[in-house]
């Protein structure tokens, strides 16, 4: 008697088949010129991008002789919109406090002082946060992973974890803004000293835990940082 | 407008003086901006040293400016 439902056979083969020919982000080899690095997409020559792939002329005070940079992260520039309104705002407080007569019961000078005393504070406020969203980077090498920190202009913390003790990596991306900018945080887990290292508000989250698993196979294949 | 003096000292001789002090203060604040600017970029060479170095001078010539126009026009 013939069956009445036959469950179809899976094509087993091309499924394997479609998950090895999944591209890899992290190309086979690195670049060495700049035309190889110019195919690849991400590669920018914006000092002030906030997702640089294989960058070009970075440096920082703890990297190998050896070890080559292939991201470097900051925060997606959407997240300067708040203090650079705020910074616009801000300017334009001396003008309306001078339309409403503020200034009319001080002594002459006093207003010129004050005007200019706000207008210094004002670029203060402004370049502070520029130094933090500038400084504030996330670098993936060839061999770990670096998040440096500049709390406020006076404090810095950098900490690192090498690719082989990288044990998870998550991304999110929840909000209409992040969904529409496409930007979000990564969330690296590890079993070195730091055991989280969060990349937050970054550009393309997919892509950087992508390049990271990816680096992560690569380095293990090697067996590097062993 | 005038303002009757406390203790014999004019109001506005106080102010000036709190002004003076609060843009002296300002301006170690300045110096401090400037010398973690050459802190962070020695952490950090990330390609945008030169204008950030640059404004970081400007700020601090527009502070001693004020501090100094403060003095004289006070």
């Amino acid at each position: 008697m013939p069956d009445v439902f036959v469950s179809p056979k899976k094509d087993i083969q091309n499924s394997v088949a479609t998950e090895e020919t999944t591209v890899p982000i992290l190309p086979e080899r690195q670049p060495k010129t700049e035309a190889e690095k110019s195919a690849i997409p991400g590669h920018s020559h914006n000092p002030l991008s906030a997702f640089y792939f294989y960058p070009d002329h970075i440096d920082f005070e703890s990297r190998a002789k050896e070890e080559k940079v292939v991201l470097l992260l900051r925060q997606h520039m959407i997240v300067n919109v708040k203090w650079v309104l705020a910074t616009i705002v801000i300017f334009f407080v001396p003008s309306v406090a001078r339309m409403f007569g503020v200034f009319s019961s001080l002594p002459s000078g006093f207003e010129l002082i004050i005007t200019m005393a706000w207008y210094l504070v004002t670029i203060a406020y402004a370049f502070e946060n520029f130094l933090s969203w500038y400084f504030n980077v996330y670098i993936v090498t060839d061999m770990r992973v670096v998040d440096v920190d500049f709390y406020n202009l006076i404090y810095k913390e950098v900490s690192d974890a090498n690719l082989n003790k990288i044990q998870d990596v998550t991304y999110n991306m929840g909000g209409v803004a992040r969904a529409v900018f496409n930007y979000g945080d990564v969330f690296i887990q590890t079993a070195a000293e730091v055991p989280e290292f969060d990349f937050l508000a970054v550009p393309n989250p997919d892509k950087v835990a992508k390049i990271i698993e990816d680096l992560i196979t690569k380095t293990s294949k090697n067996g590097r940082n062993t | 407008m005038m303002i009757n003096p406390i203790f014999g000292v004019s109001i506005w001789l106080v102010v000036k003086v709190a002004a003076l002090i609060l843009l002296g203060m300002y301006l170690v604040f300045s110096l401090v901006v400037v010398r973690q600017i050459k802190l962070l970029i020695t952490t950090l060479t990330l390609g945008f040293e030169a204008p950030i170095v640059i404004f970081g001078y400007i700020h601090l010539a527009f502070a001693i400016l004020i501090f100094l126009a403060a003095l004289v026009i006070l």
